[in-house]
């Protein structure tokens, strides 16, 4: 450790404001659950996002911090990349509540502990995204982890919702292990936790040791965990079939954004190690891809069959990441180099924004349509017709669906694209090849959905929930992903230069 | 390293030797007859009238889970005795003192909250 | 006024999106939504004349450009452009769109304002198809006009029409995402995605053989060529005739005219290479659409797989390499866009009658209408290529121009070979006409009533075209001639430096006009 460093909490206290302001709001939620007995608990999902929009009021007034700079005596980055994704994760976690919400309204029963869980998850993700020091690494993921198994077990009576639950504590603790275990090998090689004294540690090792790569692959595969990558993407399909709909849709978006936040500053932290495992880790991506897909095109369920297609999206993403590693191993200069790691960078928080605006819009269709939380709108042959019954929620969906499958002028299409790009950029085209390959394949898939709500008259049982807020959410989302895919510079532009500000 | 190691290694040897020996000569030379009576549970007292895994109210669970949760978290507070008067000596007294309040301060919202949600009672 | 003419590109391309949301939006009743929509449509119309009005005859490149920058600091702009090849092909456009919508009247009943809007939004993406200077742009109009097709297909089709929907849509996107590579690898060389700018790129023989194989996928999928046309004949009989006639008269000339704007000007290499493998397909389709189109129960299948045949010449005229042999090939997009997209009509007006378009269902039909049928058989004369009508002129140049081409092995022969595609094609359109119209009329198509007055002002502006492009193409060919020159200009550098190639002994200068004229003069 540097010693015992004198901390001014005084002078952190408005960069760490976001952070506490989810910590005790998280707490208050709970309080005011456990002194509002018996009554009916719509206050508290009003209490949640009144503290979700102080968070991001609160990391909105915090200081700019030009180059960033680390709080709390290097745990924690306060730079524009963990400004980027506090203000995605709370914008998330408040898409989430509404649509929990909705849920809960038309069942008439709430269920209270949704709402600090959803916070004390917020947090977790927003620390994941912002850890620059092992510890706080692996308390993130922890604080995280813990609040969405409880939340993906939630559904209490229901068996699908325990057994997913289970299931997730039980996988989830072995990626707790084997991270656990990469930290302890990573912080012996360097005896410094913070990613500062580590990257000087391994960029002074030697070649040839055992322990850095060990180290590295163990992270690689904890992460890997989190994110669904093949072949650690066992759990995703039964976890994400299981859990509540609302549920689903926090943990496609939010956690796999906070998972490839901290995947990108550990992979810019470990370069030479990273490298060794490029080969390996393309023929994961590739497999992560490919899998994704092929399975998805049998699903009969939307919630199985988009907890597929995320882990296909989450082999693009890969794909993103290999640019980044890629970068600087031929003979380009240092300064193309870097241009080309920042557009993969750039391409990569670019996709993990327009994934979370689709995938969120995809999940709050199914929470709009749920008759209740035991119906939930998941049989696609349920669609049938929808375009009939609910003309506006059906196109909402048929956006939200031309956009994961990358069609024009959808806010998905210029997410490959970028990513394509980049890949190209990277020197890596039979990679980038794969990915349009696929990226054909899961437009059946798809397809298929809108030729259900389409072309299929409405016949046995179909799904006829209704709920307002979810559906005028979903209109917002569908235009956002329209707006995105038509005018998307800025906006990149904008993930661009948060990449290249990225401190560790 | 090795040298020591070898009378050790002789040790763990020769129990794992012996062991394994005399399971296998009684295994060889006892005589082996059993019939229904001997294969029963218990060859005197009463036959068991239910499932002999015992089911325990789920309470039990909720309890040992709380106990271990508070309990537990006490063994932080020894670590920052040991050094508050160091911390006291450097002049950072109210900066220990608030970061042990923050920390039990939080303890204490999940007893209330425990508290409240019926946590604690039995029925 | 100024504040449109300034955008003129913009305005035709957008007018008709702009169309669609007010059908949306305004359209309450199926009228209200069909009156509007056929005045976005006419609307566009009036403004494609603008174009025509004030097309600079004589000058082959880019006219009333757009330019403003979209992505990546200006790297990736919004670029329009119109030279005389998109002139004539937006015009088409622009042409059958009221003539589409008009025939739409009756036949598409429910969701009627969906189906209005989809029509709208699929012009406005085949329109910026065409005008598109930029890859991406234009990758995403190309990739666009997929989505209100699919529904078109998939939602007012007939009783396999989910099937159709979703292999057009498949198959389409099976060819573009390779192009989406290239384009994406051409972009990384190039630094920026101007059609321009790509143009300029230097690449090896074998770069470019991979590159051209790629844009030629997708462009062929979408001609089709053979073999890739399978997903066509499905697509047709299942689409409404509004989607048919938009399919047949509009979309199939993507592929060509992605042929002709990218593929061989950008890989000239690769084209002089790979292009006789093409021209044989196109020969083979030929006379392999004509053979199936013989022997189809079903008049609409018949037409479609006619459509195989026909964009074969298409494609033989592009892959003479010859300005003469393009411009024959973009004069029977035209004819055929023209002529098929009238038999489409002709076709949907007796099924709306009959409800079935099987051959055996009818004969004589000329006594019952004969209105009717003088049409179709003018219809279907244009489509055989008589002369003095569309069809004509276009396979004359495409095998004028193949027969005089220097830069294709065995030229003579597939001319010849094309041309047996000719004579079939008189034979299964006139034996089909023969069966439909003549001979005795059936007791169950007795009284089927004559063309109503909409079905006319459907009709009589195709064939006034249809003659128009058969007797008069001086004004098509002297503005598509320049810009051809232009397009075909890297071709025609190759031709001097190889030597292995050359312009064949004997052949007239590679004028189309001048062929034109000449013919004309020997009548």
């Amino acid at each position: 450790m540097n010693g015992p460093t004198p901390v001014t909490l005084g002078a952190e206290l408005p960069v760490l404001a976001p952070y506490l302001v989810l910590a005790v709001g998280g707490l208050a939620v709970m309080l005011v659950d456990a002194f509002s007995g018996g009554r009916r608990r719509d206050h508290l999902s009003l209490l949640t996002l009144l503290v979700l929009l102080g968070a991001a009021a609160a990391q909105g007034a915090a200081p700019a911090e030009p180059r960033g700079a680390t709080l709390l005596g290097g745990m924690l980055a306060a730079d524009r990349f963990s400004r980027f994704f506090n203000l995605l994760t709370v914008t998330i976690a408040m898409l989430t509540t509404v649509y929990a919400t909705s849920m809960f309204e038309r069942d008439g029963r709430y269920r209270a502990d949704f709402y600090p869980l959803t916070l004390f998850a917020a947090l977790g993700m927003m620390l994941l995204a912002a850890a620059t020091d092992l510890l706080s690494l692996f308390l993130a993921v922890e604080t995280m982890s813990l609040a969405v198994y409880v939340l993906v077990a939630g559904e209490r009576g229901s068996l699908r919702s325990s057994e997913a639950g289970f299931k997730y504590l039980i996988l989830g603790a072995f990626a707790s292990a084997f991270l656990l275990m990469g930290l302890a090998l990573l912080y012996g090689q360097a005896g410094a936790t913070d990613y500062a004294s580590v990257h000087r540690a391994v960029q002074a090792a030697p070649d040839g040791g055992i322990l850095l790569p060990l180290a590295c692959g163990l992270v690689l595969v904890a992460l890997g965990f989190k994110v669904a990558m093949v072949p650690f993407h066992m759990w995703t399909p039964d976890v994400y079939d299981g859990a509540p709909a609302y549920v689903t849709g926090l943990m496609a978006t939010g956690v796999k954004a906070a998972a490839f936040a901290a995947l990108l500053r550990v992979v810019w932290l470990l370069p030479p190690i990273a490298e060794a495992w490029f080969p390996l880790l393309a023929v994961l991506t590739v497999l992560t891809m490919t899998y994704g897909n092929l399975v998805a095109l049998s699903q009969n369920g939307l919630k199985r069959m988009l907890a597929y297609s995320s882990i296909a999206h989450a082999g693009y993403l890969l794909l993103g990441v290999l640019a980044v590693l890629n970068t600087g191993r031929d003979s380009a200069t240092a300064v193309q180099a870097a241009a080309v790691r920042d557009a993969a960078g750039g391409a990569i928080l670019f996709y993990l924004v327009v994934y979370a605006l689709m995938n969120l819009g995809a999940f709050g269709v199914v929470a709009c349509l749920s008759r209740s939380r035991r119906e939930e709108a998941d049989a696609i042959d349920g669609y049938a017709g929808l375009s009939r019954r609910r003309p506006f929620v059906a196109a909402t969906l048929a956006v939200f669906m031309f956009s994961l499958a990358g069609i024009p002028p959808t806010a998905g299409f210029v997410g490959k694209f970028y990513i394509f790009d980049a890949v190209v950029k990277a020197g890596l085209v039979p990679l980038a090849v794969w990915g349009v390959i696929n990226s054909l394949l899961s437009a059946y898939y798809y397809l298929r959905v809108i030729v259900v709500m389409y072309m299929k008259p409405a016949e046995g049982e179909v799904h006829d929930g209704h709920s307002w807020e979810a559906a005028f959410t979903c209109g917002v989302l569908a235009l956002l992903v329209l707006l995105l895919g038509v005018v998307p510079g800025s906006f990149y532009a904008l993930a661009a230069h948060t990449y290249r500000q990225m401190i560790f | 390293m090795s040298a020591q190691a070898i009378p050790i290694l002789m040790v763990v040897g020769t129990a794992a030797l012996l062991s394994l020996l005399f399971l296998g000569l009684s295994g060889w030379l006892g005589p082996y007859r059993p019939n229904s009576l001997k294969s029963t549970t218990y060859e005197c007292g009463v036959p068991a009238r239910s499932t002999v895994q015992i089911r325990f109210f789920v309470r039990f669970f909720l309890v040992a889970l709380l106990f271990l949760l508070f309990d537990l978290e006490t063994v932080f507070l020894y670590p920052w005795a040991i050094l508050f008067r160091s911390m006291v000596a450097e002049g950072r007294a109210a900066f220990a003192l608030g970061e042990m309040g923050a920390f039990v301060a939080v303890l204490v919202v999940g007893f209330v909250y425990v508290w409240k949600k019926g946590g604690l009672e039995w029925q | 006024m100024a504040f449109i003419t300034d955008h003129i590109l913009t305005w035709v391309a957008f007018a008709p999106a702009l169309g669609a949301v007010l059908v949306l939006a305004a359209g309450r009743t199926p009228g209200t939504a069909r009156r509007l929509a056929l005045g976005a449509a006419l609307v566009d119309f009036v403004l494609s004349l603008h174009l025509l009005r004030y097309f600079e005859t004589g000058n082959g490149a880019d006219q009333f450009v757009e330019h403003a920058p979209w992505l990546a600091g200006g790297k990736i702009a919004y670029s329009l452009g119109l030279d005389g090849v998109s002139l004539w092909l937006v015009l088409l456009t622009t042409f059958l769109g009221p003539l589409v919508i008009l025939s739409a009247w009756r036949a598409i009943a429910e969701r009627v304002r969906e189906a209005m809007a989809f029509l709208l939004l699929l012009q406005t993406a085949m329109i910026g198809t065409f005008l598109a200077r930029d890859m991406l742009l234009f990758y995403v109009f190309w990739e666009a006009m997929l989505i209100p097709m699919y529904f078109l297909i998939g939602i007012w089709g007939g009783e396999r029409r989910v099937y159709a929907a979703v292999k057009f849509f498949l198959f389409t996107m099976v060819g573009s995402v390779f192009m989406l590579v290239a384009i994406l690898w051409c972009y990384q060389q190039a630094g920026s995605m101007a059609l321009a700018d790509f143009l300029q790129l230097e690449l090896s023989r074998g770069q470019q053989s991979w590159l051209f194989a790629a844009f030629a996928l997708a462009f062929a999928i979408k001609v089709p060529l053979f073999p890739f046309h399978t997903w066509l004949p499905d697509a047709h009989v299942e689409a409404p005739t509004a989607g048919s006639v938009i399919l047949a008269g509009i979309l199939l000339k993507m592929g060509t005219y992605g042929l002709l704007r990218f593929a061989i000007p950008l890989f000239p290499e690769a084209a002089l290479a790979l292009g006789p493998w093409l021209a044989w397909l196109a020969v083979i389709g030929i006379v392999y659409g004509a053979l199936v189109a013989m022997v189809q129960q079903d008049v609409k299948k018949l037409v479609a797989y006619s459509s195989v045949s026909h964009l074969g010449f298409v494609v033989l005229g592009l892959f003479s390499l010859t300005t003469t042999g393009a411009a024959g090939g973009v004069v029977q997009m035209l004819a055929h866009g023209l002529s098929t997209g009238a038999l489409f009509l002709l076709v949907g007006i007796i099924y709306e009658r009959r409800h079935t378009r099987m051959i055996a269902e009818f004969g004589g039909l000329a006594h019952a209408m004969p209105r009717f049928a003088a049409v179709f058989l003018f219809v279907t004369l244009a489509s055989i290529g008589l002369p003095g009508l569309c069809g004509f002129t276009g396979e004359f140049l495409i095998l004028f121009g193949t027969f005089g081409s220097g830069l294709l092995p065995h030229a003579r022969l597939l001319t010849a070979l094309a041309a047996t595609g000719v004579v079939l094609g008189a034979i299964y359109m006139l034996w089909m006409y023969q069966r439909v119209f003549l001979g005795k009329l059936g007791e169950r198509n007795r009284g089927l009533p004559d063309l109503s007055p909409r079905e006319w002002a459907v009709l009589l502006p195709i064939l006034v075209m249809i003659v128009a492009l058969g007797v008069h193409p001086a004004p098509l060919l002297e503005r598509l001639e320049p810009s051809l020159e232009r397009i075909l200009a890297p071709v025609a550098a190759l031709r001097q430096t190889e030597s292995t190639y050359g312009l064949a002994a004997g052949m007239p200068a590679d004028r189309p006009a001048a062929a034109v004229a000449a013919l004309k003069g020997d009548r």
